[in-house]
């Protein structure tokens, strides 16, 4: 079982909210933050669960999800979402996940961004390779254009430090 | 023939000093309690040939507080005498967890496995107020209940435990004594949540050291004792051993020092006997020469007054083994 996609409930019951976000636009763009929640069942079976945060310990994950839904009555296009990495969190390798998306870091908040491979930041004159500690940004760019009704989701993992 | 040893031993303790006071290398565990992290996502489109930016909500998450504390023991064993007062063993204590915490001192000295132990002086603890390693008049007096340390996160205070050592102990005998460190908005199971008992009202919860903890300093019974001897040979001119004008003596003068401690700034000083003359660059030291002249070795012949012969041996512990100096006299 894919342990993303049992958070269907709460995914519905955010957009039956819909009224509540109070955006204006096109897009109607939703952010909830959760931790993992591991339940055993009577069977012995666990059962992880994402449920919503407000109080975090260090060394706690949290993940952000952002929903994204065209409401407009034609398609748009060049979708790119950007999210902020806090300096008290530090991105999960590897956690960053959106369907039909490519995802990409900054380091330099939000100015450029690329592969965090790619990435390098300033170390006494040199050059080193960027760490999860340095992200300032995670951003998806969707791949296709977004039709009219859609929607989908972007989703990463974050440790507070 | 065996002369009194006329010359004087001087011996103190090593004074034992916490030269540099290393902090332990423990960190606390991060963000600071109370921290508020926001996120607000945006994104960016174009809807017929038109570019948008819209922001999401923002979410919030408050960073909640972990009680954890260490303390590390920053002396060496201590050397000490069976009737010392107020010996003192030095500690650090360290808030590792993520908000300013108080923190309640005791110290425990029923340790089970050692030979003594050691009776807490009143007061038990002193913090190093003066950063200076040692109990000193300026340190201030720990009271509990009344100046528990309050240390910010990572945070760190040097506290000074004394203690009185019991009498009639034997030498090599080992007392140990603890130090432990309690937070007081509370202790016990890691993971407890104590609604609302952090800083600024956040949830506190019990970390990894149950926001308890202790260090164990330990103190050795170090008597040590100098044994010596003077012994004397005669030899005469006419090759026999009487003590008649033109005889030469020689005289050892052998030390030795047992126990587990060292004896400090040892001298040995003799005088050259009356109706005699010390024979020139005669003195020896370990079976080596020895100048007479006041210089780089450690011994030296002085003329003025009572003549005599002087040799600085220094910290000597029972590892150095027999010292052993000669020197040799002409009868008048």
């Amino acid at each position: 079982m894919n342990k993303w996609f049992t958070t269907g409930l709460l995914l519905v019951a955010a957009l039956a909210n819909a009224t509540a976000w109070a955006q204006e636009g096109k897009i109607q763009l939703q952010t909830v933050v959760e931790k993992e929640q591991v339940t055993v069942a009577d069977n012995g079976d666990e059962r992880v669960e994402l449920v919503p945060v407000e109080k975090v310990f260090p060394g706690d994950v949290v993940i952000y999800t952002v929903t994204y839904t065209n409401v407009a009555d034609q398609a748009v296009e060049n979708v790119t979402i950007t999210n902020p990495i806090s300096s008290e969190l530090s991105y999960v390798p590897e956690s960053a996940f959106a369907p039909g998306a490519d995802v990409s870091f900054s380091v330099d908040g939000g100015k450029t961004f690329d592969a965090l491979s790619n990435l390098t930041v300033a170390n006494e004159g040199a050059e080193r390779a960027a760490s999860v500690e340095d992200l300032t940004h995670i951003r998806w760019v969707l791949t296709d254009a977004l039709a009219p009704g859609s929607r989908g989701f972007a989703r990463f993992r974050a440790r507070l430090n | 023939m065996t002369k009194t040893p006329s010359f004087a031993v001087k011996s103190a303790f090593a004074a034992l000093f916490v030269a540099a006071l290393i902090p332990a290398d423990v960190l606390a565990e991060g963000t600071i309690a109370g921290t508020d992290i926001d996120n607000t996502a945006s994104v960016s489109y174009d809807i017929g040939g038109t570019p948008v930016t819209q922001s999401s909500n923002t979410v919030t998450i408050t960073v909640a507080e972990t009680l954890n504390v260490v303390a590390v023991l920053q002396s060496p064993q201590v050397a000490v005498s069976p009737g010392d007062t107020n010996a003192p063993l030095v500690f650090t204590v360290t808030n590792t967890g993520n908000g300013p915490e108080t923190f309640t001192l005791a110290v425990d000295n029923t340790d089970a496995a050692d030979d003594f132990d050691p009776v807490a002086a009143t007061p038990f603890a002193f913090f190093d107020s003066d950063d200076s390693g040692d109990l000193t008049p300026a340190d201030e007096a720990y009271v509990p209940g009344t100046n528990d340390p309050l240390l910010d996160a990572d945070q760190s205070v040097t506290v000074i435990v004394v203690n009185d050592i019991p009498a009639g102990l034997a030498n090599g005998d080992i007392g140990r004594s603890a130090l432990t460190a309690t937070a007081n908005t509370g202790s016990g199971t890691p993971g407890t949540v104590i609604p609302g008992a952090g800083t600024n009202g956040v949830d506190a919860v019990i970390g990894s050291t149950g926001a308890t903890a202790s260090a164990s300093g330990e103190y050795i019974v170090s008597d040590v004792a100098v044994a010596f001897n003077k012994s004397a040979t005669v030899s005469d001119p006419n090759g026999g051993d009487q003590p008649v004008p033109g005889a030469t003596i020689s005289y050892q003068i052998t030390l030795e020092v047992s126990g587990t401690g060292t004896a400090t700034a040892l001298v040995v000083n003799d005088p050259i006997p009356t109706n005699t003359t010390y024979v020139p660059d005669s003195l020896t030291l370990n079976g080596v020469a020895l100048t007479d002249a006041a210089d780089g070795d450690v011994g030296q012949f002085d003329d003025a007054g009572t003549p005599s012969i002087t040799v600085t041996l220094g910290d000597i512990a029972a590892a150095d083994g027999l010292q052993t100096i000669g020197f040799e006299v002409l009868i008048d």
